[in-house]
């Protein structure tokens, strides 16, 4: 059964189409991996979906309903959740009320919220700095605490831009980790990653975007070898 | 004394909306002068008490505010743009005032004096200390809606959107709402200033309601003492209502060997503009903001 279905979508700034006619269906418990060179519209194709942007023509439908051109407030609310290349935490705020902001979407009492963030933050790992203001942590730090705040909001979708960007490899493993146990955890998750050992450690289907508009999709190993993949990367003279 | 609460009652105000909420007024002289005239005017014309008049102009203003702040964010005017805009918009109200014939134009309203004193009137004699207490009740109440409000659930929410809009808009808050909820909260107190504020003087005009001077007066307080944080506005009025009493005298009766003080105006504005620039530059987050950051760490 299909969770996230994009019919057709387009998105153009002014003369410039940024996306073009996607369409893809991803199925429930899906882990979906999306590559593609620069600006080829991965980031763009998130901000469609989550509302960021507003499509240009096309439809988006979540959990069979049409969200096109939802608020990105409704459309998180909804359960599908994305979290961005650049960290964006509250800065005034410590890891705690970063997470229990999202807690509260769901939760009315402030200490059950409290509770509940507090328990997602756990679970990425983040425990030791839970009282801690935002601003302070590390990178890698910032990645869990993004991942913390998508989480807490329970999505049953999940859109990760580039949540490994910035990290050095051995900050990557067990981030890696962590997306595999909330995946199998029960969120489908689409993933742009430009680190092709985790986009193949963890996809199970791989798009290519290549232009604004979807050149393959299907099993990772395929799409990797197929010439117009390596040909669309590299350019025609490979 | 009474000067410093009124002070303290509008900073604590404006410090809701663009302390907590980011979005920098320049103009709560527009909210300010709502109250102090809705006041007057319900008053003078119509003998209604002032606590009416003052629930009256604080829901006034919230709803003007509201309006006005909806049609500035809705068409995305943001920053230094939505300061300008706050800006003209006080300089709005306080031209229509000059022109408006039931305001009593440029010669503003005097409040009918009675000859004994009425707590239903807010109406004592100059030296009575009630409205000292009427002052601290409004402000100590002041203060409690806004440690609530920073607690509750839209003053958090408020927080997030300031500190990364985009950010927060992904995790389901509704931007727009919670902005105006913030915009209304802060005018509607920030209006009550402006009402005490004609009770106590027992005058108002276009200069004291919705004169610059009084949207500076509400900023100042707050940017001495540490925007975005309860305590600093407080502790801002205290420090510029004080000083302002201190040099009023000092003009007056300057001390031996400084007589050349004597009734020089302005001097008050020119120590506040070096108080202002001395803060700013070594105490960026205000006398409360930068002591507690230190303790922080």
């Amino acid at each position: 059964m299909s969770i996230l279905k994009l019919e057709g979508l387009s998105k153009s700034f002014g003369g410039l189409k940024a996306l073009r006619d996607v369409s893809i269906e991803v199925s429930e418990l899906e882990f979906l991996g999306i590559i593609g060179p620069n600006g080829a519209g991965k980031t763009t194709l998130f901000s469609n979906i989550a509302g960021q942007l507003t499509p240009t023509s096309g439809r988006v439908v979540f959990d069979d309903t049409d969200i096109t051109g939802w608020s990105a407030d409704r459309v998180a609310k909804a359960g599908l959740v994305r979290t961005f290349q650049l960290m964006r935490p509250f800065e005034s705020m410590t890891v705690l009320d970063n997470v229990a902001i999202a807690s509260h979407q769901k939760i009315r009492s402030s200490r059950q919220a409290r509770n509940h963030a507090a328990d997602v933050i756990e679970r990425v790992g983040l425990g030791e700095y839970m009282e801690k203001m935002s601003g302070t942590l590390p990178t890698a730090g910032l990645k869990r605490l993004e991942l913390a705040r998508a989480l807490a909001l329970e999505p049953k979708v999940l859109l990760l831009d580039e949540v490994l960007a910035g990290l050095v490899p051995t900050e990557r493993a067990p981030i890696i980790e962590l997306l595999r146990e909330i995946h199998q955890g029960g969120v489908t998750t689409l993933f742009v990653e430009h680190i092709m050992a985790a986009v193949m450690a963890l996809s199970e289907r791989l798009l290519v975007m290549h232009e604004g508009t979807p050149l393959m999709i299907g099993d990772p190993q395929e799409v990797v070898n197929d010439p117009t993949v390596i040909e669309a990367y590299l350019g025609e003279d490979y | 004394m009474v000067k410093i609460l009124i002070f303290a009652i509008m900073a604590v105000g404006w410090n809701i909306m663009s302390g907590y909420g980011g979005m920098f007024s320049f103009g709560h002289a527009a909210f300010f002068g709502i109250g102090a005239y809705s006041v007057a005017y319900l008053l003078s014309a119509h003998g209604l008490n002032p606590w009416f008049g003052m629930l009256f102009g604080a829901m006034l203003a919230a709803i003007v505010g509201t309006v006005f702040a909806f049609l500035c964010l809705r068409y995305k005017l943001e920053g230094s743009y939505f300061a300008l805009a706050t800006f003209a918009f006080a300089q709005m109200f306080f031209l229509l005032t000059e022109n408006l014939e039931f305001l009593n134009r440029t010669e503003g309203i005097n409040i009918p004096i009675l000859q004994d004193d009425s707590w239903l009137m807010m109406q004592f004699h100059p030296t009575s200390y009630n409205y000292y207490w009427i002052g601290l009740f409004l402000l100590v109440a002041a203060v409690a809606v806004s440690i609530w409000f920073v607690h509750s659930r839209p003053g958090r929410f408020t927080t997030a959107i300031r500190d990364d809009e985009v950010a927060a808009e992904s995790l389901g808050i509704a931007v727009l709402r919670h902005r105006l909820i913030t915009v209304a909260l802060s005018c509607a107190i920030t209006a009550i200033a402006g009402g005490f504020y004609t009770q106590y003087y027992m005058f108002v005009g276009p200069n004291q309601g919705f004169g610059m001077q009084v949207s500076v007066d509400a900023i100042v307080p707050a940017v001495i003492g540490g925007v975005g944080t309860i305590w600093g506005p407080l502790i801002g009025a205290v420090v510029v209502g004080g000083l302002s009493e201190t040099i009023a005298d000092l003009v007056r009766n300057p001390p031996a060997g400084l007589e050349f003080l004597q009734g020089l105006s302005g001097l008050d504005v020119a120590i506040y503009a070096i108080l202002l620039i001395i803060i700013v530059v070594f105490l960026p987050k205000g006398i409360y903001g930068t002591i507690r950051e230190r303790l922080r760490k």
